[in-house]
């Protein structure tokens, strides 16, 4: 389709650009302390491990024990998170290493349980919750926003979980 | 047998008439029928025939452990063979044939080993090795027709046509079998609130259900409760095996008709807190004279064959029984009007059914016919264990039960061995400690209510009902012997294994069971043993003096029942066996020209041809080019990891073996780093983006390896230093810009940025701004050319590597590839991964002096050992042809001999025609190296290409030596 997505019967599958993406991390001693840094920009008390919020700087994502991903941000906020010191923690502009596949429709989850090793029933992977993976070879991680479910990618392997995904949701038409 | 479908009754639809083929005749069935009962409908009754002596054979059972019906089903490169008729669902337009004979199977000229058949017992394939001469001349000759002879299907040759995938599923219990018991078990645990998957293999579930009188409509009532219950309902779905964790291996059959999209099979990978084994017991044949003869099948079949398919699988029947479940189906019989003789080999039994004679303390001792079955000769079986023939019986149907044995295979795939119970004289699971219980048949409990209470029990996890012997005990009985003429008695139909093979196998010393196994293919076939394992294990133990319990059974491994390899390999095939992975540049390159190559998972562009050029041309006009002007390169596969923290310098300096803790803020340097036994491991640059941010790049092929290295250590040997790593490899382009003109190409581009020598010196790193992007750029080279690699954001790497093209064409320049890259590497002596093998050293390299004194590194104290400093190692040179018309080869090995026995003094490791020097020119690894050879001649060994050619060792520098180019 024009917006590079693709839709089959059961599955509607859109290829994003994830937009300005930082990544924010803590060493052991300053994890709470970088916590409420972050949830300060953010506006938002920062997520605990597996989780995923909406803020007002973007999606902020945390992703391992001492890591927050902060996707789709502004450039404010960008500054802001910017401006952390190595004492503190570290902050990476990522923007452009991830894209970002986004799987909706009713066999949605038909279609995840064929990429991941993942438990996607409700109670286990309820909205808000993010886990790091494998599909076909390729580590990604996987996001659940309501009915729909977001993977991330490593850009540089997008072209080739695109094929997978589209060749896997043909079977629902 | 001749059967005949019934005028009404059965799960078919009649309504949906069918038609196939077998053996290139049109015959019609029903929806819902199998492949076996349509054939039986049809009244045919020869389908295959014997491995070895290709004896005739017709539908023996009705489940996966088929041992007569065994057809190959579609044609082409949709052929599949070694299909068992009873559990293929018959569609529309289904073609089938029969398999292991010529012209066919009803006509079979094989059957002529049946008249060799005492040259052909079990081992004589062993014995050919030995010859009638002695040696193994005979066996060579033995061989090509022993080859040819193999197998029962041919599989077709053509690429697999249709599609798999791979599934995962989690869930709270995974029931195994959808008979009484596993019914049960699902609708008892479902209402405790679990969330349970219910796998039945047969298309159709119920399992024993559909067997009994009545028993279809219990078992549609419990499905739709079940299914009401939120219970998934998953058939055609074999659990083929249980590994690790409690994790089950599953196989979904989802269409026989998969279309351009869909699949045609499903592996599924299951995680279940709990398992319940609800696998049913598969029925026993008896060891008699000429039980395969078609017309011989198992009496539980019967009564599938009669009330789930309503076909008659004869007209007159003798049913032979050692205990109580074939008195139903003679029961059954009558009800379709089959007039039946019971013969009981107990002394007493039940009460005969209403119209069934029974002969009790009788046994069958051989069939009669000479092609299907006419007839079977019984007789009473003596105290000595020995059956005499009294009469003979017509019949043209014989159904047999010689007791049931419960299906253990999935517990033992766990480890426990299956453990002998005399009560119901058969194996059952033996004792877990995983969340595994096993109930109804598979838990030795046949009565129906038991095993539903069995399987409630099971689905909570209570205890349930113990196996009981009855008021009638089934009779421990497996082989009828007789005096006299021998006779042959079938335990493995497939695989035509007789009671005396395994009898010949003992006496000839395999007495392990896994050994008689092997020796007499028992077990082997495409039924894996589930009918003929019990018998053979029961004659082992009367030939060795041991009991059944003592001779055990052998180990049952996954999977269960045969599968697909296409359907393991999911869609893991072709363009999807690796992922590709493209630079951000991939489009780009394409649009101009390149031509790609793999280098590991990554497309790179290997040449840039012009009309006409092969690859030779090309790099060669690349190579030349980027020394006189300047050349474009896609370098993005490099590896780049971001080190950032305030101990960040010190890791880098533990990690390698020069120092980096005080490089300045925007320089670069090249660095070494070492595997702990102090071999190399991987170079790259390292450029200080700030005081504690430093980008790392390393080798394409080592990105990964590294990454997880450093991960390892940090976490491992020093989780006290504040260093974070983070890949950045996909999200930075970087284009190498190359030649005596990459200052002034990139000066036409880039305008907020000092590229002269004076502010920007070599290993210097600048921020700039290109086509509107920012970018870093990095004044580095791999070419020994002034050079400078330009880093750019995925997004905007297309419009800067346009702006620099656009720059670099009206200076002659040109895009090249790896081909290019590294031929003007090995003109420099410039290392990479063929010399980076992981067996040399630094000091085998030439690069001593890099290491550091000061610190403390990753390999340090190894790489100086004295097995890594002597002299007849392997080091680094440069090698040229004398007769500078000679070409050099990658690999030749290097010698003062011409007639090379060994591995010689060294070999090259790469080679390329070098415009520049006007010859080719190689690096190599030789041992004692310049320092024992250099200005010597030698002889480049190469008998498999070139031969020998004359080479001359030089220093591995060629090219501007001094690096006069890339620093000025």
């Amino acid at each position: 389709m024009a917006d590079g997505s693709s839709v089959a019967q059961g599955v509607t599958i859109t290829r994003e650009d994830c937009g300005p993406f930082w990544q924010v991390t803590a060493w052991p001693d300053t994890l709470d302390a970088v916590a409420v840094r972050l949830g300060g920009i953010a506006g938002v008390q920062a997520p605990g491990p597996g989780a995923m919020v909406d803020s007002d700087i973007g999606q902020i994502a945390r992703i391992a024990p001492l890591v927050w991903w902060v996707v789709g941000t502004t450039a404010e906020a960008a500054r802001a998170l910017a401006d952390i010191a190595p004492e503190e923690g570290t902050a990476l502009d990522m923007t452009d290493n991830r894209v970002r596949f986004s799987v909706s429709g009713p066999y949605a989850r038909s279609m995840m349980m064929r990429l991941a090793p993942l438990d996607f029933r409700d109670r286990s992977f309820a909205s808000g919750t993010i886990a790091a993976t494998a599909a076909h070879h390729m580590s990604v991680q996987i996001a659940r926003r309501e009915e729909a479910w977001d993977i991330y990618i490593t850009a540089t392997f997008a072209d080739a979980l695109a094929e997978v995904l589209a060749e896997t949701a043909a079977q629902w038409g | 047998m001749s059967g005949y479908r019934l005028d009404q009754g059965g799960l078919i639809d009649r309504a949906d008439p069918l038609t196939f083929t077998f053996d290139g005749t049109e015959y019609q069935g029903f929806g819902g029928d199998s492949l076996a009962s349509a054939l039986m409908a049809n009244g045919v009754d020869v389908v295959g025939r014997g491995f070895k002596y290709h004896r005739p054979r017709g539908v023996m059972s009705a489940g996966v452990e088929e041992g007569g019906a065994i057809l190959t089903v579609g044609s082409g490169r949709f052929r599949e063979p070694n299909v068992k008729a009873p559990v293929q669902p018959l569609y529309q337009g289904l073609v089938s044939s029969g398999q292991n004979a010529w012209p066919s199977v009803r006509r079979d000229v094989g059957r002529i080993n049946d008249v060799m058949k005492r040259f052909l017992a079990a081992g004589f394939y062993y014995k050919t090795f030995f010859g009638v001469r002695g040696g193994t001349k005979d066996w060579m000759l033995f061989e090509k027709v022993i080859r040819r002879a193999a197998g029962m299907g041919r599989a077709s040759r053509a690429p697999d046509p249709d599609r798999y995938e791979t599934a995962h599923a989690t869930c709270d219990l995974l029931v195994v079998g959808s008979g009484p018991a596993g019914l049960a078990a699902a609708k008892a645990a479902a209402g405790a609130g679990k969330d349970v998957i219910l796998a039945e293999q047969d298309f159709t579930l119920g399992g024993s259900f559909l067997a009994r009188s009545g028993g279809i409509e219990q078992a549609v009532a419990a499905i739709e409760g079940l299914r009401a219950a939120g219970v998934t309902i998953m058939p055609r779905t074999c659990v083929f095996g249980l590994y690790d964790g409690c994790v089950a291996g599953m196989i979904e059959q989802v269409s026989d008709d998969p279309g351009l999209h869909g699949v045609r099979q499903r592996t599924w990978v299951v995680r279940p807190r709990e398992i319940v084994l609800a696998t049913g017991a598969i029925e026993q044949p008896l060891a008699f004279g000429n039980n395969d003869c078609p017309g011989v099948m198992q009496a539980g079949a019967v009564s599938t064959y009669l009330n789930r398919y309503a076909v008659a699988p004869g007209k007159r029947a003798v049913i032979a029984t050692t205990n109580d479940s074939a008195y139903a189906v003679a029961a059954d019989l009558v009800t379709a009007g089959i007039p039946v003789t019971l013969i009981d080999a107990r002394p007493s039994g039940p009460d005969a059914p209403e119209g069934v004679k029974v002969m009790h303390g009788t046994v069958p001792i051989r069939t009669t016919g000479s092609y299907v079955l006419e007839g079977v000769d019984v007789g009473p079986l003596a105290e000595d264990g020995y059956a005499t023939v009294s009469r003979t019986l017509p019949c043209d149907l014989l159904a047999v039960s010689g007791g049931w044995t419960p299906v253990v295979h999935l517990t033992s795939h766990r480890g426990p061995k299956p453990v002998w119970n005399d009560t119901i004289h058969g194996f059952l699971a033996g004792s877990t400690t995983e969340p595994i219980r096993t109930c109804g048949a598979a838990a030795g409990i046949y009565a129906h209510d038991d095993c539903v209470a069995s399987g409630q029990a099971a689905g909570t996890g209570d205890a349930g009902p113990q196996p009981e012997a009855g008021p009638h005990p089934a009779m421990p009985l497996y082989e009828i012997k007789t005096h006299g003429k021998k006779l042959k008695r079938f335990i493995d139909p497939q695989h035509d294994v007789t009671a005396d093979d395994v009898r010949l196998a003992e006496r000839e010393g395999f007495v392990s069971i896994e050994h008689n196994k092997r020796y007499t293919t028992l077990g082997m076939a495409t039924d894996q043993g589930k009918v003929g394992n019990i018998i053979g294990i029961a004659i082992m133990a009367d030939a060795s003096g041991r009991t059944i319990a003592e001779t055990g059974t052998t180990t049952f491994r996954p999977p269960y029942s045969p599968i697909s390899i296409g359907a393991l390999a999911g869609r893991g095939t072709y363009m999807h066996f690796r992922p590709v992975r493209r630079t951000p540049l991939h489009e780009w390159n394409l649009a101009n020209g390149a031509v790609m190559t793999d280098a590991g998972l990554w497309k790179r562009p290997w040449y840039f041809p012009l009309e006409g050029e092969s690859v030779d041309d090309a790099y060669i006009r690349e190579m030349k080019a980027v020394r006189a002007t300047v050349g474009l390169c896609d370098v993005s596969s490099l590896g780049k990891i971001m080190v950032q923290g305030p101990d960040a310098g010190d890791f880098l300096n533990r990690v390698y073996v020069n120092g980096f803790a005080k490089l300045p803020v925007g320089k670069a340097r090249y660095g070494v780093m070492l595997r702990d036994d102090g071999m190399v491991y991987d170079d790259g640059t390292v450029w200080r983006m700030s005081d504690t941010d430093f980008l790392m790049t390393t080798t394409t092929a080592n990105a990964a390896g590294v990454m997880a290295k450093l991960e390892e250590l940090l976490q491992t040997r020093w989780p006290d230093l504040k260093v974070q790593l983070t890949s950045v490899s996909d999200q930075w382009a970087g284009i190498a810009v190359a030649g005596p003109k990459s200052r002034e190409t990139l000066q036409a581009v880039t305008t907020d940025c000092d590229l002269s020598d004076a502010a920007f010196p070599f290993m210097g790193i600048r921020e700039a701004r290109i086509a509107g992007a920012d970018v870093w750029i990095a004044r580095i080279s791999f070419s020994g050319e002034r050079a400078f690699e330009v880093y750019v954001r995925g997004g905007a790497a297309d419009a800067v590597m346009q702006a620099l093209w656009d720059a670099a064409r009206p200076l002659d320049g040109v895009l090249y590839g790896t081909e290019a890259l590294g031929a003007l590497r090995i003109e420099k002596g410039h290392v990479a991964g063929s010399e980076l093998d992981g067996r040399t050293s630094l000091h085998d390299l030439g690069l001593g002096g890099m290491a550091s004194s000061k610190k403390a590194f990753i390999g340090k104290a190894m790489m100086d050992r004295e097995g890594m400093r002597d002299p007849d190692r392997l080091q680094l040179v440069g090698v040229a042809p004398v007769d500078a018309s000679r070409r050099l080869r990658a690999g030749a090995l290097l010698d003062t001999r011409t007639d090379l026995i060994d591995h010689g003094q060294g070999f090259i490791t790469a080679v390329t025609d070098s415009p520049d020097l006007g010859h080719w020119i190689g690096l190599a690894l030789v041992k004692g190296g310049l320092e024992r050879w250099e200005g010597k001649e030698m002889t480049s060994y190469d008998p498999a290409r070139d031969g020998n050619t004359a080479v001359r060792i030089l220093s591995p520098h060629f090219f501007d030596p001094k690096g006069e180019r890339m620093h000025g």
